[in-house]
Parts: C-alpha cells; sequence; structure tokens
C-alpha cells in the first residue's frame, strides 16, 4: 500500500511538471528561473502558500500545540508570519531600485560588491540547503512510521523526483507543481481538521484536552499553562519562531524568485499576502489547536502513546479517523514536504547561476550551468538526509536560526539605506552570529539558551549597523553606492 | 459557546482561505491555457 502510495505520488507530480514543460518549453536562463516574470496572482499566492507549507508547518505545529498547550499553534503561525510582513516591502524595493535582478545575490552584489555577496550567497545555499535536506527527512521519517517503508528509499525517490523536474523546467515545473501540492493540501486539510473535531466528540472535547492536561498532575504532559493563551513558555517560542523564519524567508531565493516572477508590483504584495498570511495562517493555528487539544486528551485517556512528542499528529489521525485518514494525511504532508524542496532547489538553481564569482566574469551564468547546480546540490542534500534520520528536527531548526538570522540586518538595512557599508554589513552579520553561537554554548540554562542565541543573533547586527551608521546618516555624509 | 465558536472559527477561515487561493490559482491557469 505505501510503496504504491509512493509511487503514484511522485508519478503525479512528475506529469504536472513534464506537462507544464513540454507546453512551454525553457527557452534561456531568465525563462528558467524567473519564467519570464509574467506569473499572476491565483498561482504566486498558491505557489507562496505551498511553499511555506512545510512537514513541520503540520507536524510542527500540532507538537507546538501539545507542548506549549492551546497558544501553541497561535505563537507557531503568527511568529512565521512575520517575516513575510518584512519581505514584501524588502521585495517590492528591491523590484523598483534594481528591475533587473533575478535574484537576491545580485542585488547584494551591486548594493555591497562581489566580497559580500559571496557571503550572503553562501547563507542563500546554506538556508536552501537546510530546507530542502529537512523536507527529505521529514517525507522519509512520514513514509517510514506510516508505511513502514524504508527511510533511506523515500529520501531517494523523493530526491530524484524533486530534481528531475526542477533540474528541466526550473520555476516553471516548480510552480505548476505547487499548484497541485497546493490543491491536495487544501482538500486534504479541510477534510482532516474537521474529521478531527468530529470524531473527538465536538470543540468542547478539544479544548477540553488542554484544561485536563492543565489541571491533571497524573497527564503525561502535565504543565499547569497548558490552557492559558499567555502562558510564558508560550511567548518566547513565538519569539523565536520570528527569528528563525526570518533568516528561511529573507535569505532563500525561492521567496525572491517568486516575487521577481510577479506580473507586477500589486501581484507581488497581494499574491505574497493572500499566500503567505491569509490562507498559510490557519493551518499551524488549526493544527496546533485541533491536533494538539485532541493529542491532549487521547494521551490523558492512554488511548494514544506518545513515544515523542512529534508524533502526535500521525497518532492522532490513526486512533480517531483510521486508514483512511492516515492515508490522507500521509498524502497531504508528503505534499507539503514536496513543494516546499522543489521552491529550495529551484531557488539555488537561480543563486547560483546569477551570481558573479570574479571582478572579470562579464556574465553570470549559462542554462546548463544553472542545470548542473541544481543536480549537484540535490544529490548532496539527499545524501546529508540519508544520513541524518536521527537527528533532532528542533535542534536542527533552532541551529538553522541562529545561524541565519545574524545576515538578515545588513539585508534589509542595505535595501533601504545607502548609508550601510559593505565593511559594517559584514561586521555586522559575523558579530550577531559569533554572540548567537555563544549564548547558545555558553549559557548554562538550556531552557533559555536557545532563545537568547537566536534573540542575539538577529539583533546584534541591527545594533552594529546603527552604532556604525547611524552618525553617519545624521551627519549626511552617504554611504559606498 | 465560545469554544464552538473559537474551533469552528477556526476550521472556517481554514476552508474559505484554502478556497480562496486555489480560486484564485486555477482561474490564472484556465486564463493561461485559454491565452494560448
Amino acid at each position: 500500500m505505501g510503496y504504491l502510495l509512493l509511487v503514484t505520488l511522485c508519478a503525479t507530480i512528475l506529469l504536472v511538471a513534464y506537462s507544464s514543460a513540454r507546453r512551454k518549453p525553457v527557452g534561456d536562463l531568465d525563462s528558467l528561473i524567473v519564467a519570464d516574470r509574467r506569473v499572476g496572482l491565483g498561482l504566486i499566492s498558491a505557489s507562496v502558500a505551498a511553499s511555506w507549507i512545510w512537514t513541520t508547518t503540520i507536524l510542527g505545529a500540532s507538537e507546538a500545540g501539545l507542548t506549549f498547550g492551546i497558544s501553541g499553534g497561535f505563537h507557531y503561525a503568527w511568529g512565521a508570519v512575520v517575516p513575510f510582513l518584512v519581505f514584501v516591502p524588502v521585495a517590492l524595493r528591491i523590484r523598483r531600485r534594481f528591475g533587473g535582478v533575478a535574484t537576491f545575490g545580485e542585488f547584494i552584489q551591486k548594493r555591497y560588491g562581489l566580497a559580500v555577496q559571496r557571503v550572503f550567497v553562501a547563507f542563500g545555499v546554506g538556508v536552501a540547503f537546510y530546507v530542502y535536506t529537512e523536507q527529505l527527512i521529514g517525507a522519509g521519517i512520514l513514509f517510514k512510521v506510516s508505511f513502514g517503508i524504508p527511510y533511506e528509499l523515500v529520501v531517494v525517490v523523493t530526491a530524484l523526483t524533486v530534481v528531475s523536474y526542477v533540474t528541466i523546467g526550473g520555476l516553471r515545473s516548480s510552480l505548476a507543481t505547487d499548484l497541485l501540492q497546493f490543491l491536495v493540501v487544501a482538500v486534504a486539510a479541510s477534510v482532516v481538521i474537521p474529521w478531527v473535531v468530529v470524531a473527538i466528540g465536538g470543540p468542547q472535547r478539544v479544548l477540553e484536552g488542554f484544561s485536563v492536561a492543565a489541571a491533571s498532575p497524573s497527564h503525561p504532559q502535565h504543565d499547569p499553562a497548558l490552557d492559558s493563551w499567555v502562558s510564558r513558555s508560550g511567548i518566547r517560542y513565538g519569539l523565536t519562531a520570528v527569528v528563525v523564519a526570518l533568516g528561511q524567508v529573507l535569505l532563500d531565493q525561492g521567496y525572491y524568485q517568486r516575487a521577481i516572477a510577479a506580473a507586477s508590483s500589486k501581484t507581488l504584495r497581494k499574491g505574497y499576502l493572500l499566500g503567505g498570511v491569509v490562507a498559510w495562517f490557519p493551518i499551524p493555528l488549526a493544527f496546533g489547536l485541533v491536533v494538539g487539544g485532541a493529542g491532549l486528551g487521547l494521551s490523558g485517556d492512554e488511548q494514544i502513546d506518545l513515544g515523542t512528542t512529534s508524533d502526535v499528529a500521525p497518532e492522532v489521525m490513526g486512533a480517531l479517523l483510521g486508514a483512511p485518514g492516515v492515508l490522507l494525511f500521509t498524502v497531504m504532508t508528503f505534499m507539503a514536504a514536496s513543494s516546499t524542496a522543489d521552491t529550495s532547489l529551484a531557488g539555488v538553481q537561480a543563486l547560483l547561476a546569477k551570481s558573479k564569482w570574479s571582478r572579470s566574469s562579464s556574465r553570470s551564468g549559462s542554462l546548463s550551468g544553472a542545470r548542473f547546480a541544481s543536480v549537484i546540490f540535490g544529490g548532496l542534500g539527499a545524501a546529508v538526509a540519508l544520513l541524518a534520520e536521527d537527528v533532532s528536527l528542533l535542534f536542527y531548526d533552532i541551529f538553522s536560526g541562529i545561524i541565519f538570522a545574524a545576515p538578515v540586518a545588513a539585508l534589509v538595512c542595505g535595501v533601504f539605506s545607502t548609508s550601510v557599508k559593505a565593511r559594517t554589513a559584514l561586521v555586522a552579520t559575523f558579530s550577531g552570529l559569533a554572540v548567537g553561537l555563544f549564548l547558545w554554548f555558553f549559557v548554562q540554562n538550556e531552557d533559555v539558551n536557545w532563545f537568547y542565541g537566536n534573540l542575539a543573533s538577529l539583533l546584534v547586527p541591527f545594533l552594529v549597523i546603527g552604532i556604525v551608521s547611524v552618525p553617519s546618516w545624521v551627519a549626511g555624509s552617504g554611504g559606498d553606492e | 459557546m465560545s469554544e464552538t465558536l473559537l474551533v469552528w472559527g477556526v476550521v472556517g477561515w481554514l476552508v474559505a482561505g484554502l478556497v480562496a487561493v486555489l480560486y484564485l490559482a486555477l482561474k490564472d491557469v484556465l486564463d493561461f491555457w485559454r491565452s494560448d
């Protein structure tokens, strides 16, 4: 059953990707990486939503509901939406001021020069690698837990599928498959969530899970703050989600690519708000509230036994909805994983192809070079995913937050101000990284070291840029442009 | 009553948001196929 499902899903995705590539073949590099810059509102919205629905949006938000209580899904959701409210003005400004660029690497090169561009491209490739690998790990674990299929087989088949269509069709194939993936996720989520509410006995029973677990010390997940909307741990989790997600959005070329491919600035603005906020926000909110609450209720009644808290969503589906529910849930989560993986891969393809690597190179890349880059990157990511089956995704997430939040200040300030110099951008970025890692490693309290590390990594660079650049800005001395 | 509103309100938002984006996306695809 599991093998048939995996093959059917991959075959369907490939069919859609190749149909779109055959209908409008890729003629040049611009066509491969920004789909000729003529993509409409509906496709941008669906693609942004599909790309931002990760396996962790479904599995992690449910776990957040179980761990942080009634507010867990809400904190996951607002924390991950804030970056889009920053990204939209940044992308609009880049489009207006640097109209010809296709990647954020090109913008950095024009704004700060070649040395800073190399550093930012390295961060961009790192973000994409982390996101791509995490989706492969998620897909592997999902099929292994649900159907007993070997983890390695799922990782390899998923990677081969995604790499083949992104290599051939680039962004256009990624957009076409995003639509299919979004369609499946939308239908499945619209069925699964109300089904869980009805199957457990209605809304009161869902919310009872939080109050019972908060009140009963014998409950396996007991925490008095579980039924509070303003718990300290929940708010801390939301703030960390902002930091982690800022780097994941602002350094992922996949989102710039869609922003630049949008037919107009209005399409960009509306598409990102519709896809990234209106359609996306209720997904983690609903999974955290409904699946988290149901999980606490079932765990208290000993109807499910949670080996790890990350298993809560598949366990709830199995206990309440049976085999059809598990099937629907697996299909939905696999589609979420593959759409996010293809966004990262197409992003790296563009980022590497359009980056200048030396002062002497007159142009930045070729169609075959871009395709070669995606094959190498896709293969390396799959190799790392094969070795990372037992890595904690939560650890992976927090660590990535500290690393990828550090360049955000230099990027955002560079977009809106001409006062920030290249050297300041580099010093600020590496200061944030150093202070963030220092706090994470050396603060003894493990309940807060990750929180301080993430916040420092984001805020220290803003502080450095402020101290160095504001006096010159006030004096009107200008910058290095 | 407030529990019912909260849970079904979130479910309603979920379904409405997804259906709205899906409608716009399918409209885009139809326009694209017609334009060829």
